[in-house]
């Protein structure tokens, strides 16, 4: 059995029942790394929230999601909480909003180990610790006792990392991880989530409308586009040889506002 | 017009703002020179500096210390016959186009508001349907709300506002940076055939090097308030000096040739 299967799901508003997302097959095993590619409204993040039952109550979810054994769509509360962060965790694009910004990021981190693991004290404290060290956070005395306005873009996305690998999850699903960071630190970021993914032996979905950046990171691709997979294969296929109209033009466009004039242009020129 | 005279000088621009007793270098000693049909770019990450030169250069905030020279002429805030030509000369688009234009103004009235504010003569409903065409919006658009469009088809709006008074000077605080991919093409050509067309001389905000890059000839690159590298696009592109110029240009997220498998 897969990791995660997605059997024909829709998302659809409740009320008018407009589809939002329709159709969407794919499954995870263990170790997989796959990237999942569109523009604002292909449905990406909601897909990505329905995995993990987070969808706002305005969306219904038809269709099939098992992760790790568990019926995502039939699931009650409950069972969700029990599998959100132990079974698949998430990192979302801006930290900022990820992180109460009352409470210490040390506290932060620690809550879903005390939920998950009934770590507490001083025991909680030395897993803290390493998760820091993990996500190569220096000094964390001092930024364990940071609230999170205190710390940098990078600093906090470190931190959203460290929450979601807290309970050693088996699959880690980010979105847009590195968008709202700055360019420098979003290599750093990229980097080090690779690394992660590689020696926790995680399964990583990755979304994000950066097709130069996905592209290092992940093996397989799903394109989406208006709510539906218009293309999917193995990276290197689907960079080099792609058959949609739609992600022929995503591509291009992603060649072409990343070329530095003078220095690789002639990859980014069209026609 | 004066012959000669850059479009803006600045010099030695300092800006700090103090909170709770400390006090922090937004700018710290700026010099720069906007010349006629030489587009400049402004790169930097978050902190640098960039909006602050931005809120400058447009007249909003006044520098600390150092000047700001437009057309030979320090610029001066209180003096509103200046202020009056220098805001239909120098115009803005802004990063994202849900903030910036008014949802409940119709797009004629968006376009049309520098015409009314700025008291330009002529028949301003024929000029907003011609800046509507000249950013490839049909001109009975006129009646709807901005939320009838999407990201590309506002900062369309936006851009045409921005051209409504005919500037001289446009400038964009990370214009694309909002927009899908695809999208972004669209308008960064936009942006050049305005450019050309038009002639005007561009500033340009933005975090990425290869977008601005694509359409100023110079660049400056700012850290912390301060400039730590200065030329043509050229120079800096092949040759950068700064170790954070290369680091900049190293972050731009291209395809390799390799992929994970």
């Amino acid at each position: 059995m897969s990791l995660l299967s997605v059997e024909n799901m829709g998302i659809s508003l409740v009320g008018p029942g407009n589809m939002l997302v329709e159709g969407i097959n794919f499954s995870l095993e263990k170790g997989d790394r796959l990237g999942i590619i569109g523009e604002s409204g292909s449905g990406k993040s909601i897909t990505a929230l329905a995995l993990l039952g987070l969808l706002p109550g305005s969306m219904k979810v038809t269709g099939r999601i098992s992760l790790a054994g568990t019926d995502v769509v039939n699931s009650s509360e409950r069972d969700l909480v029990k599998i959100r962060g132990s079974k698949a965790a998430t990192v979302f694009q801006e930290p900022l909003s990820a992180l109460d910004p009352l409470m210490k990021v040390g506290r932060q981190i620690a809550g879903p180990l005390k939920l998950h693991q009934k770590l507490v004290g001083e025991a909680a404290r030395r897993e803290v610790y390493k998760l820091m060290e993990r996500v190569q956070l220096s000094d964390p005395d001092r930024i364990s006792a940071s609230f999170p306005h205190e710390l940098s873009g990078g600093q906090r996305q470190r931190i959203a990392i460290a929450m979601a690998l807290a309970c050693k999850p088996e699959i880690l699903i980010a979105d847009e991880p590195t968008t709202a960071l700055d360019v420098t630190v979003q290599g750093e970021v990229l980097l080090l989530l690779d690394k992660l993914v590689k020696e926790e032996g995680m399964s990583l979905i990755f979304i994000t409308h950066d097709l130069p950046v996905i592209a290092r990171v992940v093996s397989r691709l799903l394109v989406m586009q208006d709510g539906h997979i218009v293309e999917e294969g193995s990276t290197s296929n689907i960079i080099e040889s792609p058959k949609h109209p739609y992600t022929k033009k995503l591509i291009e466009a992603a060649r072409t506002v990343t070329a530095v004039p003078y220095v690789n242009e002639k990859i980014g020129k069209r026609k | 017009m004066t012959v000669n005279h850059p479009i803006f000088e600045t010099k030695d621009l300092v800006k700090t703002y103090s909170r709770q007793g400390s006090s922090v270098n937004a700018l710290d000693g700026v010099d720069l020179t906007l010349r006629s049909g030489v587009s400049l770019g402004i790169v930097g990450e978050s902190g640098a500096g960039k909006s602050t030169i931005l809120d400058i250069l447009l007249g909003i905030e006044k520098p600390t210390r150092g000047t700001v020279k437009y057309h030979g002429q320090e610029l001066d805030m209180a003096n509103r016959k200046q202020m009056n030509q220098f805001r239909r000369e120098v115009q803005v688009v802004f990063q994202d186009p849900k903030t910036s234009l008014n949802p409940r103004m119709r797009v004629g009235s968006i376009v049309g508001e520098p015409l009314r504010s700025l008291k330009i003569e002529g028949d301003s409903a024929q000029r907003v349907r011609e800046v509507l065409k000249a950013v490839g919006l049909n001109p009975d658009v006129v009646s709807r709300y901005p939320d009838e469009f999407s990201g590309g088809q506002r900062q369309r709006i936006a851009i045409a506002r921005a051209i409504a008074s005919s500037p001289i000077v446009l400038i964009g605080d990370e214009p694309v940076s909002a927009l899908d991919v695809s999208v972004r093409i669209q308008i960064l050509e936009l942006f050049q055939s305005l450019k050309n067309l038009l002639n005007l001389t561009l500033i340009l905000v933005s975090h990425d090097l290869a977008i601005v890059g694509q359409l100023c000839e110079e660049i400056i690159v700012l850290k912390n308030g301060q400039i730590v590298e200065a030329g043509d696009t050229r120079t800096i592109f092949t040759n950068p000096s700064a170790d954070y110029t290369k680091k900049l240009l190293d972050s731009v997220p291209t395809f390799l040739s390799t992929y994970p498998g």
